[in-house]
């Protein structure tokens, strides 16, 4: 059976004067692992408590399952969700989930296994105080297993892990989603959420800028052509005629977006112009994440 | 509700800070009974005032005995109502206040969750100075040739109430708590009052002619009334209310905060 999914519908959340969250709506479906991604105060965390009833919305809706957090019988058996930095200092990480295991409807047992699952069986008699970073994320990627829940919920969970982390999150997320499951992650990093998801839900300012698979964020990564050439005056006709997209980097160089180094390369031959450089490069994902995310999307 | 009981003893259980607290306590309370009885029963020997022997001072062996047993009262209960107020404001200082509401939504059933989870630790607490401040507090009466009253069936109910009032205490502390869910100030404001402002407070109400009723109704007169004696009302600072007067008096000013913390907690948002 398919697990939940996530509806946020037309959501808004003001704080004061300040639009944290503005007429957002999008949807996490179940099998997929959702990348939530946007600059650090797009709105979300807000989001995400929203979703959870630690926030009300000002209006709209933000729905598990067709119901809001608040109505489910037993929350965390439905949804698992974590935010950053919840853990008491002085608590050993069997303790924090021993606290929850009652309210989750599992026994001391089952603290033991989330332990295992996210490889924290050595730790789990010592004080989270001197925890790093990447076992706070694995601690709290435990709390939100504890009630083997079908939705996880999760806040910045890459953020602070090495390498070997972000690929042992990667893998557990994705065979999460491939059980029927349905994750939400929140990320202000695209490259460290890149690998690991499939659908992509981009916001800044509060707004929806893009909800899409990865995939065809890929695609929007165009091809562009770098040329140069020694004639300055020739090589401007060249591109008024052959490409009037080109964008000129100085009299004798030139970005041509949206071609292969074969098309330029053609052209320039077919027109007799001299070329010293003609190298493709491609738009990294992170720069059309930032092109969407950048305060010029906005207007 | 019986799984968000379980889970408020469980974080109260799983830190030092109850047993910090609770060792603190004994010794603060062994430390203030032995100070004041063997101020009140040596003062003779030690030439402190020419008057101030027992007798003197006005105290029939009875007042002065039940006095004494209500010292770890007057002098104790900050820390049961700390206890209490950081089993809530702890979860705002920790950010554990996000999983706590993510496993229970209910804020309403979270706070009486809270309420319920506390009186276990009061009691413990108030078993721990009472039963320090009848040991340190007897012994000293006894070596001063003072009568005890022990072998008085009485006295231990006015004992045994001194176990409910800091259990109280201790109620009236996770209130405060989901009032003010500033650890900082709410720690500030509880030393403060209870360790100086009510002090002053009941002495001064004690001269202001109008005033005087009003100081039994102060938090800690309350709480002492509930023993049926207070080192406050022995220095001449006002009579004290019955002892479950005090009981009621003491529960409402619990209750109060309770129910301004629960307006507080269920309107606010957790970011």
């Amino acid at each position: 059976m398919d697990a939940p999914a996530i509806e946020i519908r037309s959501l808004t959340k003001t704080f004061g004067s300040v639009h944290a969250v503005n007429d957002l709506s999008f949807t996490a479906g179940p099998g997929r692992v959702t990348g939530f991604l946007g600059p650090n105060g797009a709105g979300k965390s807000t989001t995400l408590r929203a979703l959870v009833g630690l926030v009300t919305a000002t209006s709209g809706e933000a729905l598990i399952g067709g119901r809001p957090y608040g109505a489910l019988e037993h929350p965390a058996q439905v949804v698992g969700a974590h935010f950053e930095g919840a853990f008491h200092p002085g608590r050993s990480a069997r303790d924090h989930l021993r606290v929850y295991a009652s309210q989750a409807k599992v026994d001391t047992g089952r603290c033991d296994e989330v332990l295992a699952m996210v490889g924290l069986t050595e730790a789990a008699g010592r004080r989270v105080r001197g925890f790093s970073m990447g076992m706070r994320q694995r601690l709290g990627l435990a709390t939100a297993l504890l009630g083997d829940p079908q939705v996880l919920v999760l806040d910045e969970s890459a953020n602070g892990l090495d390498p070997a982390g972000v690929q042992w999150l990667r893998s557990f997320l994705k065979a999460f989603a491939a059980r029927g499951g349905t994750v939400l992650l929140s990320s202000h990093l695209l490259s460290e959420v890149e690998l690991t998801v499939d659908d992509v839900v981009i916001v800044a300012g509060g707004r929806l800028r893009r909800a899409c698979a990865i995939t065809d964020l890929r695609e929007e990564a165009s091809a562009q052509v770098r040329i140069a050439s020694p004639d300055g005056d020739k090589l401007t006709a060249f591109l008024r005629d052959r490409f009037p997209a080109a964008q000129a980097l100085s009299a004798t160089a030139a970005t041509v977006p949206g071609v292969t180094a074969a098309q330029v390369g053609a052209a320039a031959f077919a027109d007799g112009l001299e070329l010293h450089e003609l190298a493709e490069s491609a738009d990294s994902l992170e720069t059309v994440f930032l092109r969407l995310t950048s305060q010029e999307a906005a207007a | 509700m019986i799984a968000a009981i379980t889970a408020e003893v469980r974080k109260l259980s799983t830190t030092r800070l109850w047993w910090v607290l609770g060792a603190s306590l004994a010794v603060a309370v062994a430390f203030m009974v032995a100070v004041i009885v063997f101020s009140f029963t040596f003062a003779d020997e030690l030439g402190m005032s020419g008057s101030s022997d027992v007798e003197a001072s006005g105290f029939d062996p009875r007042t002065l005995a039940t006095m004494v047993y209500s010292l770890p009262v007057s002098f104790g209960y900050v820390f049961p109502a700390i206890l209490g107020a950081i089993a809530i404001t702890g979860e705002y200082r920790h950010r554990t206040i996000d999983t706590t509401l993510l496993m229970e939504p209910r804020r309403s059933r979270l706070i009486a969750a809270k309420l319920i989870a506390i009186v276990p630790f009061g009691l413990a607490y108030g078993l721990v100075a009472m039963v320090t401040g009848v040991l340190v507090g007897a012994g000293g009466l006894a070596l001063a040739g003072e009568e005890t009253f022990l072998d008085d069936p009485s006295m231990w109910g006015s004992i045994a109430m001194g176990v409910v009032a800091l259990t109280v205490w201790a109620v009236v502390g996770v209130g405060l708590g989901a009032a003010l869910p500033n650890q900082v100030i709410v720690i500030v404001i509880l030393v403060g009052w209870t360790q100086l402002v009510e002090p002053i407070l009941r002495l001064a109400f004690g001269f202001i002619e109008p005033l005087q009723g009003a100081s039994a109704y102060l938090p800690g007169a309350a709480g002492d009334a509930m023993v049926g004696a207070s080192f406050y009302s022995a220095m001449d600072s006002g009579d004290l209310l019955a002892p479950w007067a005090g009981f009621a008096v003491l529960l409402t000013y619990g209750l109060i905060a309770s129910a301004v913390g629960w307006v507080r907690m269920t309107r606010r948002d957790v970011s």
